[in-house]
């Protein structure tokens, strides 16, 4: 009786078969050592939970209740049984639970293991430099003159001692789980309160245009891709950055052209009028006062003669937004008012400069206005159309300007 | 043309297969023009706006009308819908047999009898009888149901792509030892215990390997506890139950596995088995129910519990370069027979049909 069905025939069923038959053969001859080896393997790792017996008090009643098949069971034996059932399902939700408790601390283990290895590795300055006890087996490195080498180079830099050099790594360390930390919470809050792709994907329509025959569009904080998909769909070549490394893997995943950088530095790092557009949408809002300004002047050097920037943010003039979604992402470091971004985009020597309200609020939720003609009404509406410019305005804008 | 087509799912809850059906389903009907909600009075958080309470169905209710009934266990849900004018398609998505619950739970067996009487009861007022599987369509037409359609359980793969994978699942399964995955309801028609003897068999092989079981435990449960003490026996080391996990977390196991291991006796489609497609990760899985339908020419499928010879497949599977990429690129093909354009298509026929009913 074959013991397996392979439908796709290009695999050879038989000659598998075979190999398992040949396999099995050579283990069992080898069975017994194999047995011995097995637990041998993991005697090395602390007993799980699984390991400790801890019924050794229920014992007795464990037996009873296994060894008293149903039919024999009466009167008071039945409250028994059923107490011990319930005592063994108590005791092995227990062992579950603890089980659950040692699977953690043992991953906490792993983790304070890995990072005592990563700990000492970069410092083997420190830890190569102990004189070696006499007669210690301490393997010898494979250049012997390496230790001494490190020791000359410590001499020659008194200025930062060991301690304080293995304190900046661990600084260094932990600021990495942190961003490692902050880019996961990131890429979570963009999943919330980013926009649907849908809605990505309508906004973008607007700014086609404006891309179309322009060259190779650069999107910085490009997220999760839609805008990169939408100029794709368009035929219009394009490539991302993203300083989140979870954006850019849905964004590879998706083959889109993206690398994870910090956008100041990429750009520095391009030459001048690579680009025939740059998209920024919702970063501008990040920087402060002065990277703003280097961030607008360093667009306009990559760009090419003729090209298009589009930068949009959240639109300061709506209450709305000021007082409720802004500040809603705390990286958020200021508001740009749309006067001082085209100013500013003016000196720097963009021309052409106009700004587009995006993504209007919903009409529904304005303060409606009152039917009626005489005065009263009118005066009343047109208070209220002033109250939802003020309040309710656009939730974003964009400022689009050619060089 | 009927202007709405509402669903009744018996419960809506986060990240099961039915649940993610009826969405993908709604969207499919509104799509096409139609007014479509979710009803059901049971529903996780995470997707209660996903719903509407079934009090609320009684307002829409109308002969012009069309219910689609999404039926498993015994529901409320099913008895409800009996009482309506609206035109109505069944789609059945399988009720476990009650004898593999003999040994473990009592309270289960009732309510998947209750199902099944349900059933019976139903027929007469289907207009359209749906399933995921043809193993499911041979049990309804076994109770009389005729012209049973197949529409294969529609799963939306953008949001397997567009999900980040939980990162500490990937830091705390990575590959330093191999994960055997088995992706399923930890209960007694799933066979975990068989699992669980390959995989002691694998680990005297291999023991640098693990066994990842993904699915709802309950604690209380007896065959949980006998799951453990088995592994006692065989001295399995590295078993985690990981219980009922997120999305993120479910996506991070596959992306870390390297096999899935799927000894279930009783499935009635087989959703990890397209999600292990999705991943490219090779399948094995013993041949009953709705699996061989499912996997096509794909994967491995077992005949026979014989837990050494599969162990050593598992073995080979694992170290067979060639074998490896074979088996990944008749999965991948076979998934395409599942994509979202083709239950598309198989929708919209079964929906112009029902519109003539």
């Amino acid at each position: 009786m074959p013991v397996f069905e392979i439908r796709d025939k290009s695999i050879d069923e038989a000659e598998l078969n075979r190999k398992i038959e040949e396999n099995l053969k050579e283990r069992q001859s080898d069975s017994l050592a194999a047995l011995a080896a097995a637990p041998g393997a993991h005697s090395g790792l602390a007993p799980s939970v699984q390991d400790i017996e801890i019924r050794d008090g229920l014992g007795f009643l464990r037996k009873l209740a296994r060894e008293l098949p149903d039919y024999k069971v009466f009167g008071p034996f039945k409250t028994l049984r059923r107490f011990v059932k319930r005592q063994i399902a108590i005791d092995k939700a227990i062992v579950y639970f603890m089980h659950t408790v040692t699977n953690r601390l043992s991953f906490l283990a792993d983790r304070l293991d890995s990072l005592d290895k990563r700990a000492s590795t970069p410092r083997d300055t420190a830890s190569e430099i102990d004189v070696p006890k006499a007669g210690g087996s301490v393997t010898s490195p494979t250049d012997p003159s390496a230790p001494r080498m490190r020791l000359d180079a410590l001499a020659e830099s008194p200025g930062e001692p060991a301690p304080a050099e293995a304190a900046r790594r661990d600084t260094m360390r932990e600021d990495q789980a942190h961003k490692d930390l902050l880019d996961y919470f990131h890429f979570k809050f963009n999943c919330v309160h980013g926009g649907t792709e849908k809605e990505i994907r309508e906004k973008g329509l607007a700014y086609i245009e404006f891309l179309r025959n322009a060259g190779t569009v650069l999107d910085i904080g490009c997220g999760r891709g839609s805008f990169l998909e939408l100029l794709r769909e368009n035929g219009i070549h394009a490539v991302g950055i993203d300083s989140n490394r979870h954006m850019v893997d849905v964004c590879s995943r998706k083959a889109l052209d993206v690398t994870c950088v910090d956008a100041s530095d990429y750009l520095g790092q391009q030459d001048n009028n690579r680009f025939g557009g740059i998209f920024a949408s919702h970063v501008i809002e990040h920087f402060q006062g002065d990277d703003l300004v280097r961030f607008v002047r360093l667009c306009y050097d990559k760009l090419a003669p003729g090209g298009c920037v589009i930068l949009e943010t959240p639109n300061p003039l709506s209450i709305f937004v000021l007082g409720g979604t802004f500040y809603l992402d705390v990286t958020h470091v200021r508001p740009v008012h749309p006067d001082f971004l085209k100013l500013l985009l003016d000196t720097i020597g963009f021309k052409d400069i106009r700004t587009l309200p995006v993504s209007p609020f919903p009409e529904e939720e304005k303060f409606q206005l009152l039917k009626g003609k005489d005065k009263l009404v009118q005066t009343l509406n047109a208070n209220l159309e002033k109250m939802n410019k003020m309040f309710y305005s656009h939730y974003n804008y964009a400022v689009i300007a050619l060089k | 043309m009927m202007k709405a087509i509402h669903q009744l799912v018996p419960n809506l809850a986060y990240g099961d297969a039915i649940s993610n059906e009826s969405l993908v389903v709604r969207d499919m009907l509104r799509s096409w023009g139609y007014e479509s909600e979710i009803y059901t009075d049971v529903c996780d958080e995470q997707v209660a706006d996903a719903r509407l309470p079934l009090a609320e169905h009684r307002k829409v209710s109308s002969r012009k009308n069309g219910i689609i009934l999404h039926h498993s266990t015994g529901s409320e849900v099913s008895s409800y819908c009996k009482s309506l004018s609206d035109k109505k398609i069944l789609i059945y998505h399988n009720i476990t047999p009650p004898h593999f619950f003999h040994t473990f739970s009592d309270s289960i067996h009732e309510k998947l009898d209750h199902g099944r009487k349900q059933l019976k009861y139903l027929r007469a007022s289907i207009n359209i009888p749906v399933c995921d599987s043809d193993y499911n369509a041979s049990e309804l037409r076994s109770i009389g149901y005729e012209n049973v359609r197949i529409l294969p359980i529609a799963i939306n793969f953008e949001k397997y792509r567009e999900r980040p994978p939980c990162p500490f699942v990937l830091s705390r399964f990575d590959r330093e030892l191999t994960n055997v995955l088995c992706v399923g309801r930890v209960a007694p028609n799933k066979k975990i215990e068989d699992a669980l003897k390959v995989f002691a068999c694998y680990q005297r092989i291999n023991p640098h390997s693990r066994l990842i079981v993904v699915g709802k435990v309950n604690m209380f449960d007896r065959y949980h506890s006998f799951l453990f003490d088995l592994a006692d026996e065989l001295g399995v080391k590295n078993l985690h139950l990981t219980g009922h996990v997120s999305f993120e977390k479910l996506i991070a196991f596959y992306h870390v596995a390297d096999v899935l291991l799927l000894m279930s006796e009783h499935e009635g489609f087989g959703v990890p088995l397209l999600e292990a497609m999705f991943y490219e990760i090779p399948i094995m899985a013993f041949k009953s129910s709705a699996v061989p339908e499912t996997l096509g020419n794909a994967g491995i499928l077992i005949i026979e519990k014989r837990f050494d010879r599969i162990a050593e497949m598992l073995n080979i599977v694992l170290s067979d370069e060639a074998l490896h990429r074979r088996i990944i690129r008749v999965q991948k093909e076979r998934l395409q027979d599942f994509s979202a354009e083709k239950i598309e298509q198989r929708l919209r026929r079964i929906i112009e049909d029902f519109e003539r009913c």
